[in-house]
């Protein structure tokens, strides 16, 4: 490849090269006649050369190097510039750069694209591809067309704009995939590894991600003013509000794939709340906007002296932007009976969600963190409360995502999900988080006051999942073959009825961190799923009268290096055991389960029958040449034959809920062309 | 003749064709909506020649005379049958088309360009030769060469050859007809101010900003739409065409819309003679409420403008809308949800075609001209259902079927029909349920070529 390529010089050196010693080394002893001896002379880093192969050495060991070495002169963390044309927020705050870091990566090539991201930027109203950023070899940078470089004056060339929302994604994905947060790489829910991204796919207020052609597409609109320039082309790609709320829902299908497939509204309304949490957080996580919010509100952030009034603020300050709008509202699950809409659905959880983000500010603002704090006892004003608590829910809110069951999730599973995690995280909690936590969601009406006593009685950390067959732990993870020999051994603890085939839904193993950094006891998941036919038996179910369709069951066993079960959330069928092993006193727990799966399968029924009654059922009506975006159901019904499966559809957005009124006037007819 | 009023509902499968008489000197005087159907020709012919033996002597030798033709609205089964050979020796004296198909008219330029931009699309969609859905097909096909062809028939041959000239009616127009006694002819719809009733400012804003940010984006001398875009180097062939499917529209969106705008641009008549009301709604829609400024359905608009007026009253008969689609009659009142308006869209049925009180009977009359063919939900059954408790001229099909020997499910019996269970999803629960006179079982029935509805003056 020729002669390693010179790494850049930064301006400033070591402080131990400054100031002669670091932080922790006692000075060195001063002679009465001899002048104090110096560092021994050593090479200058600006004069290291690395070569290509060194550093895809460097890069295999990227994830143990400490950020600031990989940052160094571009080494493994390569600076890039974004750019936030933000429609929801206030002209003087609308448009922003950032600097965001990206890890590098042998692969990177023209588009961008990198191994998990393809950028490809084709206009389907004009049917045309646009010139890809090409990757710089020498300049380690994406170029434009002939070269150009891709800096602030070039914010408005679609190259740029491509730049910016790759390197947005790459860093939303590494939010993810940190230990912090899910500590593993996570996949994609499709066949495949590269999320297809088409920044500027053609005229309309919409942007989504979508399954079936393994991408997510952000569309243009005009300027919605008259009084606008010409050039205020709203791109959504270049807000990343919309990229993060997107970009959250491919990550849920990608680690729960099968809740597309669920009816339950709170299983839509999770998928929105997880869009929405993560433009809070990733919101919340930037320095720059968190700065101009500051600042362009007269320094009220600064002035604040409570936390909740800091934390109102900042919600009044995002509140006209549409996915963090849900994060200031009071909504209680009792004022969402028979709601079937999963935005309004969705503004419970993020609620409450919102609410644990000012209880954790709270909480550090009374009592100080011991999160590597240099003054722990020093006064906290909210802004660093707030900070701090945006920083805490990284682990708060994802890491308890791999508890959750494979196929439905409530807001109670979620809610459920994070109070465990804080006690597997932080078992001697002095802070009581749990507490904390419990509060929140039982003020939502998340958790029932039956719930919150339940979760109040003193446990053990850990209960001996009693089964009939034991499999090493080293036996279960080898291979979800392996694993499924566990689980079928041990059918009747389980709750799998006898003579139902199931499935592994995943099998991984994650290396989380909390406080301070610590590492977490690895967590091994397991998740297992079954089909239970259902027949759609009456004229309630419409055109579907007489079809049969399955409701999901299965669960996901969480182990710890040691096979101690740290979690089991399981959803039922309704069919007994019906197995010919003597059985083994479970006869309540099947009672149980047993009630509990016909339950599920009742409610499957309505709500499958009140989606069709409200018209949110129907099928895709599309070409070649693309999709009738009007003409996007809520939910699809797939397969033509004596079975149906009911899915969520691509996520439309900045579209008007009008659509879903005109359906329950108009029933199915809405999804139908007028001609 | 006698002194009753006719309408005759000629059989044209999926189609209007729609002749009224009124009595009156010199041979009364003779209208005809509409002459259209999807699909084949035969049975436009059919109802043409036999509509010609029907009507006056003409000034000329061996011609009849029509007073007045009215085409309701562009869409094929609403005018394809103009064609002028088989009008050549029938008189036109007049006719009348939707001022939305003028193209000058100032107030319907948005909408023109909507049907321009969809026509390009769904050409371009045509010519490139992958296979569409049957839905997109049909779609698509509103949109062919042929189209346009029986646009140009109506609005220059046909005039021409009877030395007339089009008029392009809109509501409120005087209409300017040498009328029998005690007849009156209201235009209805559609508004004068096409693109501000039925477009909405926010559909043009889409229409325009789509358009001009196209322009401005696509490069000099780029491929035309139909042509296969460059392959992206990142991705597959197969990634990239999946890709292409799964994205939005435009031309497939605006098509839909405009189709749904075509059939809100319909000429809707109020016919009153001899103090009988009749109302004939070509393909007119409801749509929600009245919005101001927003794209609305016909019906929403007409009742905003009419109701104190030339809708405060029952009507003695309806044209049912668009072959019995479930947005071409307004909604029952009793399927008004909670936070709709009172006295909006759910007013409108009880208005016009109040269900009797008591012991007393429907005295109004309807017709369907409909064949449940290429859509799947057209007719729907159960407004239907419920029309036939406001109207006397009622049919219990399943019976008369019965009657007949016939079994109900040989009639539905096209591919389609039968992938689709016509009979078992759409007809079946309803059958023996009186409906409105329908053309397609009358002819299944009793061979009808035409349903006749008369309608003596009020007073007899």
């Amino acid at each position: 490849m020729g002669n390693a390529k010179k790494t850049k010089t930064t301006a400033k050196s070591s402080p131990a090269a400054m100031n002669g010693t670091s932080a922790g080394d006692p000075p060195p002893a001063p002679t009465a006649s001899v002048t104090p001896s110096r560092a021994p002379n050593r090479k200058s880093i600006s004069d290291v050369h690395i070569s290509p192969d060194t550093r895809v050495s460097l890069y295999s060991l990227a994830r143990a190097l400490p950020r600031e070495l990989r940052k160094e002169r571009g080494l493994l963390l390569l600076p890039f510039l974004t750019y936030f044309q933000d429609p929801f927020v206030a002209r003087d705050l609308r448009k922003a750069f950032d600097e965001v870091l990206v890890a590098w990566e042998p692969g990177l090539t023209d588009g961008p694209t990198s191994s998990r991201f393809a950028i490809v930027d084709y206009n389907a109203d004009t049917g045309t591809l646009e010139p890809p950023a090409v990757w710089d070899e020498e300049s380690q940078a994406f170029v434009g067309v002939a070269g150009a470089s891709l800096d602030a004056s070039a914010a408005g060339t679609f190259q740029f704009h491509q730049v910016s929302v790759w390197a947005l994604l790459q860093c939303a994905l590494e939010f993810f995939e940190d230990a912090s947060a899910l500590g593993r790489t996570i996949p994609w829910a499709f066949e495949g590894n590269r999320l297809i991204v088409v920044p500027h796919a053609s005229y309309g207020q919409n942007a989504y991600y979508d399954r079936a052609s393994k991408s997510l597409q952000f569309y243009y609109f005009g300027p919605e003013e008259e009084t606008s320039e010409p050039a205020d082309t709203i791109y959504t790609c270049l807000s990343s509000d919309i990229v993060h709320h997107e970009f959250g829902h491919a990550v849920l299908d990608g680690i729960r794939p099968l809740f597309n497939e669920s009816s339950h509204p709170q299983t839509a309304a999770f998928h929105e709340f997880m869009g929405d949490l993560t433009a809070l957080l990733l919101t919340l996580k930037n320095d720059t906007l968190r700065r101009q919010m500051a600042e362009s509100s007269g320094g009220r952030f600064r002035d604040a002296t409570t936390l909740a009034s800091l934390a109102e603020q900042f919600g009044q300050a995002v509140k006209g932007r549409p996915y963090l709008r849900n994060a200031l509202n009071d909504s209680k699950m009792s004022d969402m009976v028979n709601e079937m809409s999963p935005h309004r659905l969705s503004e419970v959880l993020t609620g409450a969600t919102y609410d644990v983000l000012i209880a954790l500010g709270e909480r550090y603002q009374e009592r100080g963190e011991d999160d590597a704090e240099e003054e722990p006892t020093k006064k906290k004003t909210p802004i660093q409360a707030f900070q701090f608590a945006s920083d805490r829910m990284q682990r708060t809110a994802i890491q308890p995502l791999d508890l959750l069951p494979p196929v439905e999730a409530t807001f109670r599973d979620y809610a459920l999900a994070v109070c465990r995690s804080q006690q597997l995280s932080d078992p001697l909690d002095p802070g009581d988080y749990y507490g904390m936590l419990i509060k929140v969601f039982r003020d939502r009406e998340i958790f029932s006051a039956d719930d919150e006593a339940v979760l109040r009685e003193p446990r053990y950390l850990y209960e001996r999942l009693d089964l009939s067959v034991r499999h090493s732990l080293d036996n279960i993870s080898r291979s979800r073959a392996a694993a499924y020999r566990f689980l079928d051994d041990n059918r009747e603890d389980l709750l799998i009825p006898a003579n139902r085939d199931f499935f592994v839904a995943d099998l991984y193993d994650a290396r989380k961190r909390f406080r301070q950094n610590l590492p977490l006891p690895r967590q091994i998941v397991l998740q297992y799923a079954w089909r239970e036919e259902v027949l759609l038996d009456g004229p309630r179910f419409g055109r579907f009268s007489g079809r049969i369709t399955t409701m999901l069951c299965g669960g996901t066993l969480v182990f710890n290096e040691n096979g101690n079960v740290l979690s089991w959330m399981h959803k039922p069928g309704s069919e007994p055991y019906g197995g010919k092993r003597p059985r083994r006193g479970k006869a309540d727990e099947w009672a149980n389960a047993v009630r509990e799966g016909a339950a599920r399968k009742a409610a499957l029924l309505e709500l499958l029958a009140a989606q069709i009654a409200a018209g949110h059922i129907g099928t895709l009506l599309g070409s070649p040449n693309g999709l009738m975006a009007s003409m996007v159901p809520p939910m699809i019904a797939e397969g033509d034959g004596e079975l149906v499966r009911f899915q969520l559809s691509p996520h439309l957005h900045l579209s008007s809920d009008e659509d879903l009124a005109k359906a329950a006037e108009t029933g199915e007819r809405q999804w139908e062309i007028s001609c | 003749m006698g002194n009753q009023l006719l309408i005759r509902a000629y059989n044209v499968g999926c189609g209007d064709c729609i002749y009224v008489r009124i009595p009156g000197p010199n041979g009364g005087f003779h209208i005809l909506i509409d002459c259209g159907k999807k699909g084949s020709d035969e049975l436009l012919e059919k109802a043409v020649k036999h509509l010609e033996g029907e009507l006056p002597p003409g000034s000329a030798p061996d011609k009849k005379r029509l007073d007045l033709i009215v085409a309701t609205h562009r869409h094929e089964d609403h005018i394809k049958g103009f064609d002028p050979r088989w009008f050549e020796n029938i008189e036109v004296k007049n006719i009348w088309l939707s001022v939305a198909m003028d193209p000058k008219h100032p107030q319907a330029k948005g909408v023109n360009g909507l049907h321009d931009f969809a026509a390009k699309a769904m050409r371009g969609l045509m010519a490139s030769g992958q296979a569409l859905s049957p839905e997109v097909e049909l779609l698509a096909s509103m949109y062919g060469v042929s189209n346009d062809a029986a646009d140009r028939l109506l609005m220059e041959t046909l005039p021409k050859n009877n030395g007339i000239q089009p008029r392009y009616v809109h509501s409120g127009m005087k209409h300017g007809l040498d009328l029998p006694p005690d007849t009156e002819i209201h235009i209805l719809a559609p508004e004068k101010d096409v693109d501000h009733f039925y477009l909405g400012e926010e559909l043009d804003a889409s229409l325009k900003g789509l358009q001009g940010l196209t322009a401005s984006l696509a490069p000099a001398g780029a491929a035309t739409a139909a042509a296969a875009p460059a392959q992206p180097a990142n991705i597959s062939a197969t990634d990239f065409r999946v890709l292409q499917s799964r994205m939005l529209s435009n031309g497939l969106a605006f098509a839909a819309k405009e189709s749904s705008i075509q059939n809100n641009l319909s000429v809707v008549l109020l016919i009153e003679w001899k103090k009988r009301r009749l109302l004939f709604v070509g393909d007119a829609e409801w749509e929600g409420e009245f919005k101001e400024g927003k794209h609305n359905g016909s019906w929403n608009v007409m009742w905003e403008k009419h109701r104190t007026t030339h809708l405060k009253e029952p009507v003695d008969f309806l044209k049912v809308g668009h072959h019995g689609s479930i947005n071409a009659t307004p909604p029952p009142a009793e399927t008004r949800p909670k936070t709709a308006l009172p006295d909006g869209i759910y007013a409108v049925l009880d208005t016009i075609l109040p269900v009797p009180t008591g012991d007393a009977k429907p005295t109004a009359q309807a017709v369907v001209s409909t064949e449940r063919e290429f859509y799947n939900p057209i007719p729907e059954c159960k407004r239907l259902v419920d029309l036939a408790r406001r109207v006397s001229n009622t049919s219990s099909y399943g019976e008369r079927l019965k009657q007949k020997d016939i079994d109900p499910t040989s009639i539905w019996t096209t591919t389609k029909a039968k992938k689709n269970k016509f009979f078992e999803k759409f007809e079946k629960d309803f059958l023996d349920q009186p409906q409105p006179m329908r053309t397609d079982l009358e002819f299944v029935i009793e061979g009808r070529d035409f349903l006749d509805v008369e309608i003596p003056p009020r007073g007899n």
